[in-house]
Formats: structure tokens, C-alpha cells, sequence
């Protein structure tokens, strides 16, 4: 068994790097964007492998499903697919974005070196509950352990979709709303 | 045998006879849909390729063999070749879930008529259909064409919006069945003070029966091919057998989609004679009768898909969004939010 699941994450983890590495190296937006499906793609190989199989479906229903949708929609509809990024820099781009991809690198090495995980711990006996009943061992934890982020999450959603309209309307007319 | 080789030879067996019985089926549904659409319209239909006119199909796909494909000038070629490819992909792993018939015992486990039993299947199911919207509109982008490129964000825009629903109504039988098995859920059917679903849930039927002919870009929600103001849509540029490709995906998502109307709403492969005999020891006549009830279940819905085809108008753009945004979605929301309620006062 741990073979063929080596096998597959093998697969699943160059692929998904692979992905990653299209999205910043592809010329045209699109295909930055078809990149980024197959990353997240393979991000669901590795979950089903984690046991975490709703999270998987999840993930390919809102991210590849959705979400990537709608970036295909923009890039397809404005037609700025011929058109390289040709580059218009902040100032100060190169240093602010090498210092924070390091901060980023280093929260990351930090939070999976660190044993327990104090952010994303494991609750009582949820290895096992999740080996016998995946979605129903997932609900009870959203509902029980997690309910204040999980119901936090809904005004922050709706927050920024506020936001981006009232972004969007301001520059479009000119005028504050 | 190990586990792991069992499963694997099981795998490969089931989905070899899975894909050739949707590719025969979905050839045999072009010819299906021909006679059905003539007889309705009062004339015959094919019957000159063969007796009554069954060679038809063969006929068909040989001519798309042989034909020339041209390519436009402009397409991007890579994607261009692959997005019919995705379409059908699609469809083929979305009916990897649909239980044809009653689990049965042979070699010391239990095998399932269907190509894999996950324990998430209906999510899987969703997950599998959002990815849909890939084959049509990377098919529309790539064929630099400005009736496809519109024809396919019609479709995606269409495929988006009824899936929501669709989804609804699932989440529906789901909550009402108790678990995300499509198995589970025939068999939550068969329980003790349970019937078919559809008598339980008429409105999630109806919700189900019209997002999946919405998903499926057939009439009257075809504006995808809307002749007279797109020509043909996403797939104005392909000719020869990548045509064939996205039509053959079309046919493989009626059969797909009748399929779980049948599974979820009409119990599967519950019918006359399989009620009780359903045990681990069950006669091989059972097994096939049982089989015999999702055929006939499946076919009737496919009818159904032609006779909405023969019979209404397609609809305008503005009022399948309105109607989806506006009437189906908030229906849907509301018969998940009564069952769930029906559920936790039970």
C-alpha cells in the first residue's frame, strides 16, 4: 500500500510544482491560469492521500470549478491573451517581494517543523474518526471545535465582496459611493 | 492476490467494460434520438443503413474518422487539440460513481456494479461536473473565433449558474438518504418506511430533471448552439472526429444525467421482483433483473431528453439566467432548508 501511495505522491508533488513554476514562468495569462488548475488539481491528490477526501472535492469544486472559472472568463473576454506582462513595476518591487517571499518561506518551514501544531493541532481521536466516516467526522469538527472561525469566515467573505464592488465602482465612475 | 492488486484488476476490468458500454451507448443514443425525433415528427428517421436503420451510428462515426479536420489559422493548437479531449474525460469519470445494479459476492468481497464506490461520491460527483466548463470554454478561447468564443461563455455561464442548483438538489436526497453513497442512497430507498425519493421529494426532482438538462446544453436550454445568432457555438471550428468528440461527451452526459435522476430520485435498480431478494446470496436472475430496472429507468429519462427536444421552444438567454438566478435557485434553497428541518424533527 505505501508503495503505490509513494508512487502517486511523487506524481501528484512534481506536478504540482511544475504547475507552480508555469504559473510565474508562462508568457500569457492563460496559460499562468491553466498552470494554476493543474497545481490545484494535484493539491487534491494529495489531500485524498492525507485521508481527506472531502477536502479534496472541495477543493477541485470551488478552486478548479470555480473559482479558475472566472479567471478564464476575464482573460478569455478582455482578449489579453496575445499581450506578454510587459512589466509595470512598483517601485521598490524586486527587494519588498524577495523579503517577503522569505518571511513567507519562513512561516512555512516554521509552522511544519513545529510538532504539535498549536494552529492546526489534532482533536481527540479524529484520525480515526476520519478513517471511518470522512465527511461526517469533518462536519462535527466544523460544527463543534471550529464553529467561531467557520461562521467568522462568512462576514469576512462577505466584507470583500463589498469591498471589491465599492473598489470597482469608484474607479470606474470616478466618484466615492 | 493482495489488497492493492485486487483493486487494481477490478479497476481496470470494470472501467474497460464502462467505457465501452458508454461509447456504444452513446452512439446508439445519436440513432435513439433520430428515430424518436422523427416518429415525433411524423416521418421515419434513419432506415436505410442497415436493418431499421441500427448501422447508422457506424456509418456516422466512420465518416468523422475519415473526414478532413482543418485547423484555424489562428487556434492555439495545443489547447485546441486537447479541450474536446477534457470534455470527455469529464463525462467518462462522472459515471464512475453510478451503481448499475445490486452489489453481489464473488471472490471473497463484495463487488459493487459500479466503476468505484468513494465514500464522498456525490462530492465527487459535483466536483467532477464543475470541471465540465473547461473542455467548452478552453474549446471556444482556442479556436479564435469570435462566435465561439461567445457560444462558449454562454455555455460556461450557463453550465455555472444551473450547477448550483443542481447541487441543491442532491444536497436534498443526501440529507434525506443520510449518507454521500450513491449506493447508500439506492439502498436508503429500499429501507423500512422509505420509498423512492422522488415521491419524497417532488421539488428536488424537478430541480434536478431541469439543471440537468441545463447541464447538459440540450433543448430548450441548447442557446449554446443557438444556430441563428452563434452558428455553432464552442465548436463552430472543429470538424471530423473532435466534433465527434464534444458530441459524443453530450451523449455520454444525457446518459449520465438520466442515470442519477434514476440512482437518487427512482431507486436505482429497485423495481418488481428485486425488493426482497436483495441479500448477499441473491440469485444471478436478480442481479440481472435489477440491472434490467436501472436500463429501463435510464431509457425512459433519455425519451424524456428527446421528447423536451421535439416539444418546446428554446428559451432566450436572459430569461434561462433569470429563471435560474431568480426562480430555481432560491427554490432549491428553500426545499433544502425544509428537508434539512423535516430531518432534525424526525
Amino acid at each position: 500500500m505505501s508503495v503505490v501511495a509513494d508512487i502517486v505522491f511523487w506524481i501528484a508533488a512534481i506536478t504540482a510544482i511544475a504547475g507552480g513554476v508555469g504559473v510565474i514562468a508562462a508568457r500569457s495569462p492563460i496559460y499562468s491560469a491553466l498552470s494554476l488548475i493543474a497545481t490545484l488539481a494535484q493539491l487534491a491528490v494529495l489531500y485524498i492521500l492525507l485521508n481527506a477526501q472531502f477536502i479534496a472535492a472541495a477543493q477541485i469544486l470551488i478552486y478548479a470549478g470555480a473559482v479558475m472559472v472566472l479567471f478564464l472568463f476575464v482573460i478569455t473576454l478582455l482578449g489579453i491573451e496575445g499581450y506578454p506582462f510587459l512589466g509595470a513595476q512598483l517601485p521598490f518591487q524586486r527587494p519588498a517581494a524577495v523579503i517577503l517571499s522569505a518571511l513567507l518561506l519562513a512561516g512555512v518551514i516554521f509552522f511544519v517543523a513545529e510538532s504539535p501544531h498549536w494552529l492546526t493541532g489534532v482533536h481527540g481521536n479524529f484520525t480515526q474518526q476520519l478513517n471511518t466516516d470522512n465527511v461526517r467526522a469533518f462536519g462535527v469538527q466544523l460544527f463543534t471545535t471550529f464553529f467561531f472561525p467557520f461562521e467568522l469566515t462568512a462576514p469576512l467573505l462577505i466584507v470583500a465582496m463589498i469591498g471589491a464592488v465599492a473598489l470597482g465602482k469608484r474607479r470606474a465612475g470616478g466618484t466615492e459611493i | 492476490m493482495n489488497d492493492w492488486g485486487d483493486v487494481l484488476v477490478t479497476g481496470i476490468i470494470k472501467s474497460v467494460i464502462a467505457l465501452a458500454l458508454l461509447m456504444a451507448g452513446g452512439g446508439l443514443l445519436t440513432l435513439m434520438e433520430r428515430k424518436i425525433l422523427g416518429r415525433l415528427q411524423t416521418r421515419y428517421g434513419p432506415i436505410r443503413v442497415g436493418p431499421f436503420g441500427l448501422l447508422q451510428p457506424l456509418a456516422d462515426g466512420l465518416k468523422m474518422l475519415l473526414k478532413e479536420q482543418p485547423v484555424p489559422a489562428n487556434a492555439k493548437i495545443g489547447v485546441y487539440l486537447v479541450a474536446p479531449a477534457i470534455s470527455l474525460f469529464v463525462a467518462f469519470m462522472a459515471f464512475a460513481i453510478v451503481p448499475v445494479g445490486p452489489s453481489f459476492f464473488l471472490f471473497g468481497k463484495m463487488r459493487t456494479l459500479s466503476v468505484t464506490n468513494v465514500n464522498i461520491g456525490m462530492l465527487y460527483l459535483l466536483a467532477i461536473l464543475s470541471l465540465g466548463v473547461y473542455g467548452v470554454v478552453l474549446g471556444a478561447w482556442s479556436s479564435a473565433n469570435r462566435y465561439s468564443l461567445l457560444g462558449g461563455l454562454r455555455a460556461g455561464a450557463q453550465m455555472i449558474s444551473y450547477e448550483i442548483s443542481l447541487g441543491l438538489a442532491i444536497l436534498g436526497v443526501v440529507v434525506l438518504a443520510g449518507t454521500l453513497s450513491p449506493i447508500g442512497i439506492v439502498e436508503a430507498q429500499k429501507a423500512p418506511g422509505m420509498t423512492w425519493f422522488v415521491f419524497l421529494q417532488p421539488v428536488g426532482f424537478f430541480l434536478f430533471m431541469i439543471g440537468g438538462v441545463a447541464e447538459t446544453n440540450r433543448a430548450p436550454f441548447d442557446l449554446v448552439e443557438a444556430e441563428q445568432e452563434l452558428i455553432g457555438g464552442y465548436f463552430t471550428e472543429y470538424g471530423g472526429m473532435r466534433w465527434g468528440l464534444y458530441m459524443l461527451a453530450e451523449y455520454i452526459n444525457m446518459l449520465t444525467v438520466s442515470a442519477l435522476v434514476a440512482t437518487l430520485f427512482l431507486g436505482g435498480w429497485i423495481g418488481i421482483g428485486t425488493g426482497i431478494l436483495w441479500t448477499v446470496t441473491a440469485a444471478p436472475w436478480a442481479q440481472l433483473l435489477g440491472v434490467f430496472w436501472f436500463f429501463v429507468k435510464v431509457a425512459f429519462f433519455i425519451f424524456v431528453y428527446f421528447w423536451f427536444r421535439a416539444t418546446l421552444p428554446r428559451i432566450r438567454y436572459d430569461q434561462l439566467m433569470g429563471f435560474g438566478w431568480k426562480v430555481l435557485l432560491p427554490l432549491s434553497v428553500l426545499n433544502m432548508l425544509v428537508t434539512a428541518l423535516y430531518v432534525s424533527l424526525r
